[in-house]
């Protein structure tokens, strides 16, 4: 699963994962429970929270894709 | 709510302004509920969850589309579901999910929602011509109205959150699908294509992104939907597309004049083909269906109203490939439908 980020980045997210101790991954989305490993892997949340649960890593992903990652658009209820 | 589709979509009537050349033009946002999981990632009660909630939003909606209606995939059966792809409201993983999978659209195809395909909502128009600020315009609309309901994923940094990172922010896409056969016939498309690309507004084929162009439709869009706002977006699709208009007006010009004889023996081989063929490929059909618009458009084919050549691209099943309709049951559908065109000569 770890293989395409390389093995050290890996085997660090690994590690983060097991902190919890009870087999659920550590650093998870309390919503929709996709980890921090899978956002790694594909860039892609899993629901509006992990937007600010994996804020570094999804920021990358944003800009790889758009270029920015400042929104200069229309807002809900303005 | 009716579960059917019965009537004959706004764009396919082909009336909007240089809908001879500009086939549709639409307008999509992207759209998530801040409280469920993504539709990939939820559950079949999440997602009837969702549905019930954008059912309820969307009721407003009736104040100026009273005959709004919704209709859930596992209800309705294969032809209904399969027009839906047909008439480009519905993406093929939509149509192909159960019942949390919801279309709510109004008769004329102008305004729809896909409510549970790859974000809670994607909220459409789709019209006739080049018209991007009138799309634009009634999706902000509906917008708003289901705002004032819906509970919308949003963060002032990223804008509105969407299930890919490729949507997010605006979550707007301005698409428009247009005929180039005689930028095309003149090989000028390389150029533009590439120069189009340059200012942030990408070239597809007929079915989005991932595919070529077939019988020279491509579909013009803007590539970003973070860091402009939606006007801007609009203005960007929009020279674009006006561009690649005013230069397909003046090939077309030119191919009449110095090639009209060309022009009319290719539309002629291509109607041939189209009504005498005992069954045709979705792919052999839109290809051979170029030249004749061309002519037609150019005045060259008789009783050939642009509708009709509309209604042959949706009636052709092309959205599935060569499953959505067989090869025979193609080539009589077509047949009908190009029964009276005339060439001169032909």
């Amino acid at each position: 699963m770890y293989a395409d980020s390389g093995p050290e980045l890996g085997r660090i997210v690994a590690g983060m994962q097991n902190a919890a101790g009870d087999g659920r991954p550590a650093f998870s989305c309390r919503l929709c429970g996709t980890t921090l490993a899978e956002i790694v892997t594909d860039g892609r949340p899993g629901c509006c929270l992990c937007y600010g649960r994996f804020t570094g890593e999804i920021e990358q992903a944003i800009e790889n894709a758009q270029g920015r990652v400042y929104h200069v658009g229309k807002a809900p209820g303005k | 709510m009716m579960d059917r589709v019965d009537r004959v979509p706004e764009w396919v009537t082909g009336s909007g302004p240089d809908a001879g050349i500009v086939i549709s033009t639409r307008a999509r946002l992207a759209r998530s509920l801040a409280g469920y999981p993504f539709p990939r990632r939820a559950s079949e009660e999440e997602l009837a969850a969702v549905a019930r909630e954008v059912r309820a939003a969307s009721s407003e909606l009736t104040a100026r589309f009273p005959e709004l209606r919704s209709l859930s995939m596992g209800r309705l059966d294969e032809d209904q579901r399969t027009y839906l792809l047909d008439i480009h409201i519905a993406s093929v993983e939509h149509i192909s999910g159960g019942e949390g999978r919801v279309v709510i659209l109004e008769p004329n195809a102008v305004l729809s929602i896909m409510v549970n395909e790859e974000d809670h909502l994607r909220v459409q128009s789709l019209m006739s011509g080049l018209v991007p600020e009138e799309a634009w315009d009634l999706v902000d609309w509906a917008d708003d109205v289901l705002a004032q309901r819906l509970e919308y994923g949003f963060s002032d940094r990223y804008g509105y959150l969407t299930s890919s990172v490729s949507n997010v922010g605006t979550g707007l896409r301005i698409s428009a699908m247009m005929h180039l056969a005689g930028m095309a016939a003149a090989s000028r498309l390389g150029g533009q294509l590439r120069a189009a690309y340059d200012l942030g507004v990408s070239i597809r084929g007929l079915f989005g992104e991932g595919t070529r162009s077939i019988g020279d439709l491509f579909q013009v869009s803007n590539e970003v939907t973070l860091g402009l706002s939606e006007r801007e977006i609009v203005e960007r699709v929009r020279s674009v597309a006006q561009y690649l208009l005013d230069q397909e007006r003046v090939a077309r010009r030119e191919l009449l004049a110095d090639q009209r004889r060309s022009l009319v023996e290719n539309a002629t081989r291509a109607l041939h083909k189209l009504r005498h063929s005992r069954a045709i490929t979705a792919y052999q059909a839109i290809s051979m269906m170029s030249p004749l618009r061309l002519a037609a458009e150019s005045g060259l084919v008789e009783d050939c109203p642009r509708g009709a050549l509309n209604e042959c691209l949706v009636g052709m099943r092309a959205g599935l490939g060569e499953d959505g309709r067989s090869g025979m049951e193609r080539a009589e559908f077509l047949r009908r439908k190009l029964a009276t065109a005339h060439i001169e000569g032909y």
